[in-house]
């Protein structure tokens, strides 16, 4: 159940490692995702791990990633993730999702947050969360 | 200064130390985007999955050796 950016994020935001690498290359979209640090976000420790991998494979700065982790919670991926994301395998599979996208929707399915990405992908199926796209489709 | 006016600092501090982070790792290499990076990542942990099965199916099932004469 895709959203459109815009809205003020009064709720909770789950950040994807698409939408966290946006912020941190300076896309389109970057300053909504900002806006969403500055209210209430967090992001799984899988989705720091996959960032902190590519970081680290295209020689980019990892002590950027530190610093969004100063601002915004760090959940630890816990028994229950774990089931949930065992769980969306079926609908991960049809997604494309890797491991660390299901943990991250698994997360946000435990918070009953939102998810932000930057990956129109994620919009195209009912993954059980409500996912905003950082930009619009195209930019 | 009021409860208040200091409540609106924080939160105009708050989205300016956000904001600082637009950027921050750098340009990506070869101007690949940011759904472009996680998808060759993906593709690279994959590769290493698939050459990690192959070699647990080795040592599970390892050749037969072949019979000397």
């Amino acid at each position: 159940m895709p959203e459109d950016p815009g809205a003020a994020t009064e709720s909770l935001d789950v950040l994807d490692a698409s939408a966290i690498l946006a912020l941190l290359l300076g896309e389109p979209g970057a300053e909504f995702v900002a806006d969403a640090i500055a209210g209430a976000a967090t992001m799984s420790t899988v989705t720091y791990a996959e960032v902190a991998t590519v970081l680290i494979r295209n020689d980019l700065e990892l002590g950027a990633l530190a610093q969004v982790g100063a601002q915004v919670r760090i959940e630890p991926f816990t028994a229950t993730d774990a089931n949930t994301a065992a769980a969306l395998i079926v609908p991960g599979e049809l997604l494309g999702l890797s491991l660390a996208g299901r943990a991250c929707l698994a997360l946000a399915i435990r918070l009953n947050a939102r998810v932000l990405t930057a990956d129109s992908a994620w919009t195209k199926r009912d993954i059980r969360v409500k996912v905003v796209l950082i930009r619009a489709k195209g930019s | 200064m009021t409860v208040e006016s200091d409540g609106v600092l924080r939160v105009e501090g708050r989205r300016a130390a956000a904001h600082a982070l637009i950027g921050m790792a750098g340009a990506s290499p070869g101007g690949r985007s940011a759904v472009e990076l996680l998808q060759e990542d993906r593709r690279l942990q994959l590769a290493a999955e698939g050459a990690d099965a192959r070699r647990a199916a080795r040592r599970a099932h390892p050749p037969s050796a072949p019979l000397s004469a």
